[in-house]
């Protein structure tokens, strides 16, 4: 075989071999990937109760939008979290009017000084947006907010207050309408 | 209590058919606008597919934007209606008409290389699409960014500034409107069911991303070194990963590399409607897309000036690029919508910059670190592709176009670096937020290392490209016709 062509032949051969073995090893990634689908699928769409420990998120993504499916597209909305839980809530519920109310526990900033010191700042920066917002839950907010809102939503257990200020509603008495996993959609009754 | 559970699962074969009909009708838009403004070039069907796919949502997006300035909803039925009959109309058209036979010349024979390249090229998309699609839009930037500025699009049939500022949590609703305009399509056809349907759409990015790199490498005259270098770039993490979690930086380095390839193009030929289109797409994708946007705008400013072209028609246009590419960032700041780090950060970013460089070594280790960090499943370390693109520079460093892509490289680093200094996060130490940001930035870069593997790869393509002075200086429409886009 003249040099030229075995030359040929063996750089072809090499760079074969190396562009299976990419794509053997690159395959690994994508197999992780596939494997995770199945898990995915039964995280999201399976029944309500059946998955007990959840991301926030997608406790949301399987809650809100069932929730929101029960809610006539002019009612107002209030939702009702912990500050520890960031989700993007109003896009399930989106054009009702919508409000949020957050439990902040007093130790958050410490809690974010312990784990994330780097994003304490941008903590105590939401904080304040948020109580200059009137957005952070307290007994007579919520009080005023009953007065106005024709659903609750009291997502995944996030406020341990909640309970208790809304057996003191007075007038305003909320019937649950659903439950998905932790999160409850109270109707108020007037 | 399992009342509700008819919300998600039930009549999902109507929202899966809706959600396939709003995807096909940005790719045929991106058909659509491709061959118009291809002029009488000809390009094969993987060129043609992989401008679609970016340039699709650029078009489908002016024209929800145009529309709700008159009070039209993003609703897919009015949105699809011109583009599928212009697709119609086109397609009767060249039944009629019979386009000429191509010469023999022309055609090439599909090889082993062909094979194993469509190999490499679908399966990532199929894990991305798969994957993509197991879970619908419920977190992250995918979240904050597109997708809860498209609820109120869809809702409200415009980026209503009174909806946006009044969101419980605004999230970062000053980001470039593109995906959102697209997701809106998806939100607006089924409120609840969008946020599933529309996951694909990243997985086109993908598509498109390694179709342009395919491109870049030989296309149809694919060879053996080719390959290898397509195989090296296929297994970059970065993309595919990027194309599960929905994010905009695949979409923007997918713009990015077809701006080079139109930019030299346009050197070549002196067309530049792709240019133009392909420039609105990349900085109505992302921020940093309008950077590109305005090195588009100064490219037909280098080009127009000179002696026989038409300097006023060169400007004018490059006055457009740059006016189409500012105007959502001026919209967004003149009527202040908010912004996630806003408040003090503001009047600290300027000083965060000048701290920046003098934090080089910081951020040259935070780069290195993320480049041999591995993904996500410890398979392969983020910086992969970079040994091969230093390996191709060093035997193409002394041809001109080999060093001005590294230069160009540099210089984009550099420019994405101060941009993640500026809108960043000044509190944070400048290379903590590179290190949770490096493998984005990475990606972003990744169309440099493609063209340079291409150097060695394809030499023809990128040489030519870039290194033949052009023969008709200026903008002229009809002047794509002799030039062959595909290499």
């Amino acid at each position: 075989m003249p040099r030229d062509v075995r030359r040929r032949w063996v750089g072809t051969t090499l760079l074969a071999a190396f562009a299976a073995v990419q794509v053997w090893l690159g395959a690994g990634s994508g197999r992780v990937w596939l494997e995770r689908v199945p898990g995915q699928l039964r995280g999201f769409l399976g029944a309500p109760d059946a998955a007990p420990t959840l991301a926030p998120e997608v406790a949301a993504a399987r809650a809100l939008p069932r929730f929101a499916a029960a809610i006539p597209e002019r009612s107002r909305v209030l939702l009702v979290t912990s500050v520890l839980v960031r989700v993007q809530y109003e896009f399930w519920f989106l054009p009702r009017p919508f409000r949020m109310l957050l439990h902040v526990p007093p130790d958050t900033l410490d809690l974010v000084a312990r784990a994330w010191p780097e994003y304490l700042w941008f903590a105590a920066h939401r904080l304040r947006t948020y109580a200059a917002r009137g957005q952070v839950l307290t007994e007579e907010r919520l009080q005023q907010e009953l007065a106005t809102t024709e659903y609750v939503v009291a997502f995944a257990g996030g406020a341990p207050e909640f309970d208790s200020w809304r057996s003191r509603a007075g007038a305003a008495a909320l019937e649950v309408v659903l439950a998905c996993d932790d999160s409850v959609l109270y109707r108020v009754r007037r | 209590m399992t009342g509700a559970a008819v919300a998600i699962t039930d009549d999902w074969p109507a929202a899966l058919l809706l959600g396939a009909f709003a995807h096909a009708t940005l790719l045929v838009a991106g058909v659509v606008a491709v061959r118009w403004l291809d002029g009488r070039r000809r390009r094969d069907a993987g060129g043609i597919l992989a401008r679609a796919l970016i340039l699709g949502p650029a078009v489908v997006t002016l024209q929800e934007l145009a529309g709700s300035l008159i009070g039209l909803p993003p609703d897919l039925w009015w949105v699809g209606a011109p583009w599928w009959a212009a697709a119609a109309w086109s397609a009767w058209s060249a039944r009629r008409g019979r386009v000429v036979a191509r010469d023999a010349a022309e055609r090439v024979r599909g090889t082993g290389c062909h094979v194993a390249a469509c190999a490499l090229l679908v399966v990532p998309c199929a894990v991305a699409a798969l994957a993509g699609a197991a879970a619908p839009i419920h977190t992250g930037d995918a979240m904050h960014n597109f997708a809860l500025p498209a609820r109120v699009f869809a809702a409200y049939g415009c980026f209503d500034v009174e909806a946006l500022r009044g969101l419980a949590d605004p999230g970062n609703v000053r980001y470039p409107p593109l995906l959102a305009c697209c997701e809106a399509l998806f939100l607006r056809a089924d409120p609840m069911r969008g946020a599933w349907t529309v996951q694909p759409l990243h997985a086109c990015a993908l598509l498109a991303w390694l179709l342009l790199a395919l491109e870049a490498l030989g296309g149809r005259r694919l060879g053996v070194r080719g390959l290898a270098a397509f195989a090296i770039i296929a297994a970059v993490p970065q993309p595919m990963h990027n194309a599960i979690h929905g994010f905009a930086d695949l979409r923007l380095a997918a713009t990015t590399l077809l701006l080079l390839l139109e930019i030299a193009a346009f050197w070549r030929s002196g067309d530049a409607r792709l240019l133009v289109a392909t420039a609105l797409a990349a900085a109505w994708t992302k921020e940093e897309g309008v950077l590109l946007a305005l090195l588009a705008a100064a490219c037909l400013v280098r080009r127009g000036v000179g002696p026989r072209a038409d300097r006023g028609r060169v400007l004018a246009v490059a006055a457009g690029i740059a006016a189409a590419a500012l105007a959502w960032p001026v919209w967004a700041i003149a009527h202040d919508l908010p912004l996630e780090y806003a408040g003090e950060t503001r009047r600290l970013a300027a000083a965060n910059v000048l701290a920046a460089g003098a934090q080089v070594p910081a951020v040259l280790t935070a780069l290195a670190a993320a480049s041999l960090r591995p993904d996500a499943f410890g398979t392969w370390p983020h910086g992969w592709i970079w040994p091969f693109a230093a390996a191709a520079w060093l035997c193409t460093a002394r041809q001109r176009p080999a060093r001005w892509l590294a230069i160009a490289g540099a210089l984009h680093a550099a420019a994405l670096a101060a941009g993640i200094a500026l809108a960043g996060v000044p509190q944070v130490p400048f290379a903590s937020v590179l290190d949770a940001t490096a493998d984005r930035v990475l990606l972003q870069l990744l169309p440099w290392p493609v063209l340079l593997l291409a150097a060695i790869a394809a030499p023809p393509v990128v040489g030519t490209t870039l290194a033949v002075r052009p023969p008709h200086p200026g903008l002229a429409p009809g002047g794509g016709a002799t030039a062959q886009s595909a290499p």
